[in-house]
């Protein structure tokens, strides 16, 4: 019975959407659609022409061309198609879904919607659906276009599949970011805006933790300095085509695993945040939002895990460096730590001080569960290390270390909580103190003529020690300093008092 | 059945509701009245479940506010003192969202939605378009939106406000005809004087406390000690006011022109009868014999201090 309720939900959610089918139906009055189409189909056309122009141009009557050169710029062309495409989706995507929910706000329908049984869930899975139909259709209209590709010989079939298999899931991670943006701004303006730099945030931190950090090291000693494609089909314009990046490669259908699982795993992390931030009644949604960070980082983690261990011959496997890349990954927590950490008076009642540290509020979003949420994050990316081969002690101090500083983190979120009243206020002193203590030792070191990395205020100092003494030292010594914040000021399971009642 | 028991919302600072208990049967009007700020939004909004309660609850037909919102919420409508209308969307698809959002079978939604048209008079707008309908259509499209799902508690959150006179004089007749369906109402207003028409129960909300609650008689009786009756009489008014004068029940009786008299009374309704009754054997030219109508106004003005949060 509880299985049939189950499938029925589903079903009204995904496939009987009235959300959905309102947006959908209004989406497509009038003449806005045809006027977009137009204007996208004209920007498609203008690129195919002026690159098939370009190929052809150096060829002219007479003369002769090479197969293989001709199969070069045909090459070209599919590549200068898929370009259009990316930039066309990066720019129509986010900005489709930022308004979603903002407008519902102007318009003050929301409370209309939310006072009949419809949970967010509902609400932002009809907002995906009509918006991602709208990203499909704009992607079977280009059919055409990278079609010619295949048939005068610049792709493969299973390079135009892997495409649009990777353009339809980052179109759907963007447009979760603009949903998610649009759950949080106050203004469409804002919002679309907003979205657009989280996608460039996107972009920026997928590189920076997975490109930079780590892989062109690895994959040089295999002799290239490739990308993992999984990676590549993320990134987009992480350099390459998705997936399949030379004619007549092997399909890597691994790849393609990951890259669907990371990408529909982002995604519903990202529904699940927009679900959490948009009622204050979000119990299940911030538990589906917890569990689904879990399920991210453990990916991540496997992901992370693959992305070190390289190809095949590609050099040993270093869990040093697979710890450069975890801490780099929960660095990203920062952004979150003030909301999973902080509490205040201005927020609903989730937001109130309900005790230290209670496992069984782990993933219902109260302030006691944490702690004990972010030690289980920093756990799961640390885990890994004791798996890998050649298990080193410096790696494991180093593991240490990670949970000392994030219960140091977490402490100083807990004395800002008790010093300070609001809850805004508390939120952005505690930010702004993590994001100075991990810039400003290093910049001051760096101007009195210091090497940062050794510099033995920095909390970058292990990463860059490689000692077990050094990381163990200051791991423990962080954990202390953080439980002493936490408890000095709000006392371990205490409550605040009531706010007072005006009286004039 | 609706039953309100010591709820509470606090904001930064301040407690924006303060305890609020009362209950509710099927058929009650009940005018909710309070200055702006009083927290008379607050509370509908947690009963529309808007609003989580920092601590009491409510329940409706027997289902609680905070833990089973969903169950409530297919008991209540709510109109918001703002009602947001999608553009580009018909009358008839309007209604049809919320019917479905209310998951009314598909095969129920035209006999629902014909209902809820006929009801609100809205059938010739059937197929206009949300936008182009008059400030007073779309309040009564909103109200439709609100009876689809056939609720038994309708939430109306400042309905009057904006509609010319018309408008109001239909709005007024709609909310009687769903108090004789039986469905319970909580009507927020500023308006008294209409909330007196059609209320047949009124709370009284300052600073979050509620300061009254009950059927307007009552109140009217805790606030004025005594009736009041306005007598007129074709002539004769010394001798009217010589009759009753030190009749069981009068307190005072005030000549107030050649033909006019006040009389401040305190007895049942049998008493006042029995005035009627004498006057007339005695053969004094009575025209009417009028007890003062309920005025929310003094109750209201009487019962609060003005003091806002």
């Amino acid at each position: 019975m509880a299985v049939m309720d189950w499938l029925q939900e589903q079903s009204r959610c995904y496939f009987n959407n009235a959300q959905a089918k309102r947006d959908f139906r209004t989406q497509l009055r009038g003449n806005r659609a045809i006027w977009l189409w137009s204007l996208y189909l004209s920007l498609l056309t203008i690129a195919a022409t002026s690159s098939y122009g370009q190929i052809t141009s150096g060829y002219g009557y007479g003369r002769s061309m090479e197969v293989y050169d001709m199969q070069q710029a045909l090459r070209g062309l599919y590549s200068m198609m898929l370009s259009t495409l990316t930039v066309l989706m990066t720019l129509i995507a986010p900005a489709l879904t930022a308004s979603a929910i903002t407008t519902e706000r102007q318009r003050r329908s929301l409370d209309l919607v939310f006072s009949a049984p419809v949970t967010p869930k509902y609400l932002l899975v009809g907002k995906m659906l009509s918006t991602y139909r709208y990203v499909w259709m704009l992607l079977v209209l280009s059919l055409p276009y990278t079609a010619l590709a295949v048939v005068l010989g610049g792709a493969t079939a299973w390079d135009v599949f892997t495409t649009y298999v990777s353009l339809s899931l980052v179109g759907l991670i963007y447009s979760a970011i603009g949903l998610l943006i649009s759950t949080i701004a106050i203004r469409t303006g804002h919002a679309i805006f907003y979205s657009y730099l989280g996608v460039a945030a996107y972009l920026a931190v997928l590189t920076a933790a997975l490109s930079i950090l780590v892989f062109p090291t690895l994959y040089v000693a295999s002799g290239t300095s490739r990308n993992p494609e999984w990676m590549n089909a993320l990134l987009l314009f992480g350099g390459g085509l998705p997936i399949s990046s030379e004619l007549g490669e092997t399909p890597n259908l691994l790849s393609l695993v990951i890259f669907v699982a990371l990408a529909l795993s982002l995604v519903k992390l990202l529904m699940a945040g927009a679900g959490s931030a948009l009622t204050a009644r979000a119990g299940k949604e911030t538990a589906a939002l917890r569990v689904q960070s879990i399920i991210l980082i453990l990916l991540t983690s496997i992901a992370g895990y693959l992305g070190t261990s390289g190809p095949t011959g590609s050099g040993s496997v270093t869990p040093f460096k697979y710890l450069e890349l975890a801490f780099s990954i929960l660095l990203a927590l920062i952004a979150f730590l003030p909301t999973l950490t902080c509490f205040g008076t201005d927020g609903p009642n989730r937001s109130r001080n309900d005790g230290i540290f209670r496992i069984k509020t782990m993933f219902t979003g109260t302030p006691a569960g944490g702690l004990p949420f972010i030690l289980l994050c920093v756990g799961i990316m640390v885990a890994p290390v004791l798996w890998i081969d050649n298990r080193d002690e410096a790696a494991l101090a180093l593991g240490f270390y990670v949970f000392g500083l994030w219960t140091f983190f977490w402490g100083i979120g807990r004395f800002y909580s008790g010093i300070l009243k609001g809850l805004s206020a508390t939120k952005a002193a505690h930010f702004v103190t993590m994001a100075a203590l991990l810039v400003l030792p290093d910049t001051v070191a760096f101007s009195f003529g210091t090497n940062p990395p050794e510099n033995a205020l920095s909390l970058w100092h292990p990463l860059f020690a490689n000692s077990f003494e050094v990381s163990l030292s200051y791991g423990v010594v962080l954990a202390l300093i953080g439980l002493f914040l936490a408890l000095v000021q709000t006392g371990p399971g205490t409550s605040k008092a009531a706010p007072p009642v005006l009286t004039s | 059945m609706l039953e309100v028991k010591d709820l509470h919302k606090d904001y930064a600072g301040f407690q924006a509701v303060n305890g609020i208990s009362f209950s509710l049967k099927p058929g009650d009007i009940l005018g909710f009245i309070g200055a702006n700020g009083a927290g008379k939004t607050t509370t509908i909004r947690m009963l529309a479940t808007l609003l989580e309660p920092s601590s009491g609850t409510a329940t409706i037909d027997g289902f609680d506010i905070v833990k089973q919102p969903m169950d409530v919420r297919q008991r209540i409508g709510y109109m918001p003192d703002f009602f947001g209308l999608y553009d580009d969307v018909k009358v008839w698809e309007y209604l049809d969202f919320f019917a479905t959002i209310h998951q009314i079978p598909s095969r129920e939604r035209p006999a629902v939605i014909k209902q809820a048209l006929e009801l609100t008079d809205l059938t010739g707008k059937r197929n206009a378009y949300v936008q182009t309908l008059s400030r007073g259509m779309q309040q009564r499209l909103c109200l439709a939106k609100c009876l689809v799902h056939d609720p038994s508690l309708l939430l109306l959150d400042e309905p009057a406000s904006g509609l010319d006179p018309r408008a109001r004089a239909e709005l007024k007749e709609l909310i009687l005809e769903l108090g004789r369906m039986g469905k319970i109402l909580i009507i927020s207003s500023h308006i008294l004087p209409e909330l007196s028409d059609f209320c047949n129960t009124v709370a009284i909300i300052e600073r979050g406390n509620m300061v009254a609650f009950g059927p307007v008689s009552s109140l009217l009786q805790q606030v004025r000690q005594s009736r009041e009756i306005h007598v007129r009489v074709l002539d004769r008014v010394a001798a009217t006011h010589a009759a009753l004068d030190g009749f069981p029940g009068v307190i005072e009786a005030t000549v107030q022109s050649e033909t006019e008299l006040r009389i401040s009374f305190d007895g049942d309704d049998h008493a006042q009868a029995n005035v009627l009754k004498t006057l007339i054997e005695k053969g004094l030219p009575v025209i009417s014999f009028q007890e003062a109508e309920a005025d929310l106004q003094d109750v209201f003005l009487q019962l609060t201090t003005g003091a806002v949060n």
